[in-house]
């Protein structure tokens, strides 16, 4: 029985045959979509690949960094603060730094004296050690040749002062931005002891979120006298994050807006030019049969194969075309972006040809004089 | 199955007289009907009209009893792919594709799986002759060779209702007879067949005539 409608693989078959005959319509078709979308990732791909660099050489370790001073001793941080500093969303990690102490070998008396401080929270991933990123309470960690001043021959051992002693475990090197810590001792102690802290570090996760995170710890910290606090962050950097981030973006979007609006006027015309062509093939498939929507769905089925092929090719091109400029691909959120809204272009593009299509009257058409 | 019409009249948009004035007749099934009428009679509109390709100005169209005239595009389309067969003066045929290809068309979008309309297709040829030419292009055909395989288009979805306009005014009187013959074997096993042509000589053999004027 005939059901009157076209089984979806007519449209396939239909589809495939419309991508040879006629042939050249369907080669420019996709040379449109190609060169568009190789163009998108020769412009936009590459500004935003160097922007992303500036952006990364912004959102350095330094760039994202806090730290909330107490300078004259008076401001009363507690330790608690770093628990609670640390559970801020956007905080990557906290760490509190306490007043330094001389320290020097219990066992040697008269042995050369070194600079420690209690450390509070979890060791940061800017610190490297040799014991793993816990240090327990009367634990103590050594800066880079520190264990050899104190005459630890195996790397470990006792120190001691008036106020503080603790057991050497290993040692640590810290890189950017806690490379002022690498002269020191540094001793393990609880969040929860009465001491108080002379420095703490909080590292956010983007410097783009510095300015939101930096009045989140400020509200957060626990301190006797805030006023006598002093908070120091890259805020011109973040500014330029954001003022970088943002004109990328705008840019970036008035660039692609054009070439995928180029692309669809390009295809459009490339269409009419076909739908005019085949005319008579339209009116004769009208007779048989076929419906308007048939025939807007063959034009569009027609325009985003054009558009897959051609988008999927530059998209590839694209990718390489980056990485040979920029030594890195582009982000494959944007390259599928890109890709996807090619077709999106060429699919707009073949909305008003594919309409005139369906709106020819067959009757004119196929009526010979 | 039957159509009928009632007080049936177009007038193109263009035109100031009616192309088609107050017709009233009733087609059935099992019937060959030759349609006569000199130029600008209104064969080829009435075709048109019983076809559901055009929207009549005034009067009625009902195949069996569906009042037919003021359905919406998307239905005529699916009665004309289910039950219409048409062949054309000039086969009308698409250049780019084979000549079984041309048939399968028809079958295909009247809803046929492609094995089916292929082998219905390739029955088809070969009953008109054509056979070895199914892979044959339009342009690589002669006249009459591309109205057979136009005429196997018509045939593919075994259609209830078969229009021809001026079928054979393109062909000599081998091919003619071999239309006319596939024409009348369709009526004969059901179908509604409706021809619009100049050929009174063979209208007048017909039991079923209608004669249009101006």
């Amino acid at each position: 029985m005939n059901s009157g409608t076209p089984r979806p693989g007519y449209f396939v078959a239909d589809a495939l045959h419309r991508l040879r005959h006629p042939f050249i319509p369907t080669v420019v078709a996709m040379l449109v979509a190609f060169a568009g979308t190789t163009a998108i990732f020769a412009t936009t791909g590459l500004a935003v690949a160097s922007q992303q660099r500036t952006l990364e050489r912004i959102n350095s370790p330094q760039g994202r960094l806090i730290a909330v001073t107490d300078p004259q001793g008076s401001a009363g941080l507690s330790p608690e603060s770093v628990e609670v500093v640390s559970n801020i969303s956007g905080v990557e990690w906290a760490v509190g730094i306490g007043p330094a102490t001389d320290v020097s070998n219990a066992a040697i008396p008269g042995s050369a004296i070194v600079t420690a401080r209690r450390i509070y929270g979890e060791l940061p991933p800017a610190i490297e050690t040799s014991h793993g990123n816990q240090l327990l309470p009367g634990e103590a960690l050594a800066g880079p040749d520190l264990a050899k001043q104190l005459g630890f021959s195996q790397g470990v051992g006792a120190i001691e002062s008036r106020t503080l002693s603790a057991v050497v475990v290993g040692n640590f090197s810290a890189g950017a931005p806690l490379t002022r810590l690498n002269g020191e001792l540094l001793v393990g102690a609880s969040t929860s002891d009465s001491n108080r802290l002379l420095t703490l570090w909080v590292s956010v996760s983007d410097v783009a979120h510095l300015q939101t995170v930096t009045r989140a710890v400020t509200s957060a910290l626990v301190v006797e006298s805030p006023g006598a606090l002093r908070i120091d962050t890259s805020k011109d950097l973040a500014l330029l994050s954001s003022d970088v981030a943002a004109e990328l973006a705008t840019s970036a979007r008035l660039l692609v807006t054009a070439l995928l609006l180029a692309v669809a006027i390009l295809i459009g015309i490339l269409q009419f030019g076909r739908v005019s062509g085949m005319a008579k093939d339209i009116g004769r498939s009208r007779a048989l049969g076929a419906s308007r929507s048939t025939i807007v769905l063959q034009i569009l089925i027609n325009a985003g194969a054009c558009g897959i092929v051609g988008a999927g090719l530059g998209t590839l091109v694209g990718v390489i075309l980056d990485f040979a400029l920029t030594g890195q691909a582009p982000v494959a959120a944007f390259s599928l972006s890109v890709g996807i809204l090619m077709v999106l272009a060429a699919l707009a593009g073949s909305i008003a040809p594919a309409i005139r299509a369906a709106r020819l009257d067959p009757v004119r058409i196929l009526r010979v004089p | 199955m039957q159509i009928q019409v009632q007080d049936l009249e177009h007038r193109y948009q263009s035109a100031g007289s009616p192309a088609l004035s107050k017709l009233s007749h009733t087609f059935e099934a099992g019937t060959l009907t030759g349609i006569t009428g000199p130029s600008g009679a209104g064969k080829s509109t009435l075709l048109y009209l019983l076809a559901l390709m055009l929207t009549p100005s005034a009067g009625s169209i009902r195949w069996d009893d569906q009042d037919v005239q003021d359905l919406a595009d998307a239905d005529r389309a699916r009665l004309r792919a289910r039950h219409v067969g048409f062949v054309f003066q000039d086969a009308v045929l698409d250049l780019s594709r084979t000549a079984l290809d041309n048939v399968m068309e028809a079958g295909w979008l009247a809803g046929l799986r492609r094995e089916e309309s292929a082998s219905r297709a390739q029955e088809l040829l070969d009953r008109f002759g054509v056979g070895a030419r199914a892979t044959y292009r339009p342009g690589e055909v002669s006249g009459g060779q591309a109205q057979r395989i136009a005429l196997c288009r018509a045939l593919v979805k075994n259609p209830e209702i078969i229009f021809a306009d001026e079928p054979t005014g393109n062909l000599d009187s081998e091919s003619a007879d071999v239309v006319w013959r596939a024409l009348a074997d369709a009526a004969s096993e059901g179908a509604i067949v409706i021809v619009a042509t100049h050929d009174s000589k063979r209208v007048a053999k017909l039991p079923n005539r209608l004669q249009l004027v101006p």
